[in-house]
C-alpha cells in the first residue's frame, strides 16, 4: 500500500490504529536493520525501533505532506540512533569511553550473527568509522540508497556524502588489508 | 581486498517471528503510555506533603479544641505550622500557578492604595468645609485648562 493511503487511514479516527499498524509492518524491517547495523546488539535495536515508531505516532501531526514519508521516518530513526550512541558515549562521563570496544565485543559475542570470516572483518572495520560516516556507508553500501535520498535524511549535501563515502571505502579497504 | 569482493548479505539475525510480533508490541506500548495520564511523581515530595497535611489534620482535630475559638478560626495560624518549603512542594505537586492564586484573592482597589494614600490624607487634617472649598478650587482650575 502506498504511503499516502496509509497516511489517509491514520488521519481517519476510525482507522487510525489499523493505518498505523500498516505503517509499522511496511517499515519495521528497514528501520530495524538500519538501527541494528549501527548498535549491533539486538536488544538495543529492539528498544530503539520501538521508540522510533512511538515517536512517529506522537509526531505524525507534524509531518508535512510535501516531504516524502519514508524520508521523514528514516530521519527520525537516524536521529534516535545517533543520539543513542552519543548518550552511551557520555554515560560514564569519561572523555574516552570505549564505545567502539563495547560494540566490537557485542559483535564478537552475539549469538545472532551468521556471516563468514570476511564479512565479520568488514563489520569490525566498520566500527572504526565515526558514527555518521558509518551510517552513510551502511545506507549506501548495504541498502543501496541514492545520495539524494541520504541527503534528504541526513541534511548533508549529496556532494559531501559522496566524499564521505569514498573516504570511508578507502579507509575500510586499508583496514581490511592491514588486518 | 576490494569491498566489491565481499558478500553484501546481512549477517545479523533476529529471534524467530520477531517481526510478526513487533507491531503488536509497539501498539501495546503506545496504549500503555496513553493510559499513563499522571505525570511522574517525585515520591519524596509526595511523602513530605502528606506528612505536613497529616500534621495539620491532627492539629485541627485533636489539638484544635484546646485552643481558643479565635485561634482555631484563623487559617494563618494553621498555615504557620507548615514550612515554606512544604508549601512550595505542595503548590508544585498540585500544579497550582501564580495566576490561579491571584484569581482566588478578592483584591479591592482601595486595598492597593491604602498604604500610600492614607497617611497623606490624614496629614491634610481638613474639616468638611475646607474639603469642599478645595474640591471647588480644583474644579475651577480644571475648567480653565
Amino acid at each position: 500500500m502506498e504511503d499516502l493511503e496509509i497516511l489517509a487511514k491514520i488521519k481517519d479516527p476510525e482507522t487510525k490504529n489499523y493505518g498505523f499498524n500498516l505503517l509499522v509492518r511496511k517499515y519495521q524491517q528497514r528501520i530495524y536493520w538500519l538501527i541494528r547495523k549501527m548498535v549491533i546488539d539486538h536488544d538495543d535495536a529492539d528498544d530503539l525501533v520501538q521508540e522510533v515508531f512511538i515517536k512517529i505516532w506522537q509526531k505524525l501531526h507534524l509531518f508535512r505532506e510535501d516531504a516524502k514519508f519514508y524520508t521523514w521516518i528514516y530521519r527520525i530513526a537516524t536521529n534516535e540512533t545517533l543520539n543513542f550512541l552519543r548518550k552511551k558515549r557520555n554515560k560514564y562521563f569519561l572523555p574516552i569511553y570505549d564505545l567502539q570496544g563495547e560494540l566490537l565485543q557485542k559483535l564478537i559475542s552475539s549469538p545472532q550473527l551468521d556471516g563468514d570470516e570476511v564479512q565479520m572483518k568488514l563489520q569490525k572495520a566498520l566500527l572504526k568509522l565515526p558514527d555518521k560516516q558509518r551510517l552513510v556507508f551502511n545506507m549506501k553500501y548495504f541498502d543501496n540508497m541514492k545520495y539524494e535520498e541520504i541527503s534528504k535524511i541526513t541534511g548533508t549535501s549529496a556532494g559531501g556524502l559522496k566524499a564521505s563515502y569514498h573516504h570511508a571505502v578507502k579507509k575500510i579497504e586499508k583496514l581490511l588489508k592491514d588486518d | 581486498m576490494k569491498l566489491e569482493e565481499i558478500d553484501r548479505d546481512n549477517i545479523f539475525k533476529v529471534p524467530e517471528s520477531y517481526f510478526d510480533e513487533l507491531p503488536v508490541r509497539i501498539q501495546s506500548k503506545i496504549s500503555s503510555r496513553k493510559r499513563k495520564f499522571l505525570p511522574d511523581l517525585n515520591w519524596s515530595v509526595v511523602l513530605k506533603v502528606s506528612i505536613s497535611l497529616a500534621a495539620i489534620l491532627f492539629f485541627v482535630l485533636y489539638l484544635g479544641p484546646q485552643k481558643t475559638q479565635n485561634e482555631l478560626s484563623e487559617p494563618e495560624n494553621l498555615l504557620a505550622q507548615v514550612s515554606a518549603d512544604d508549601v512550595i512542594a505542595y503548590l508544585e505537586l498540585e500544579d497550582i500557578w501564580t495566576n490561579d492564586i491571584i484569581a482566588q484573592i478578592d483584591i479591592r482597589e482601595a486595598d492597593l492604595w491604602q498604604d500610600d494614600e492614607d497617611p497623606l490624607i490624614d496629614e491634610l487634617d481638613l474639616d468638611e468645609e475646607q474639603l469642599i472649598d478645595l474640591i471647588d478650587a480644583f474644579k475651577t482650575e480644571k475648567d480653565y485648562l
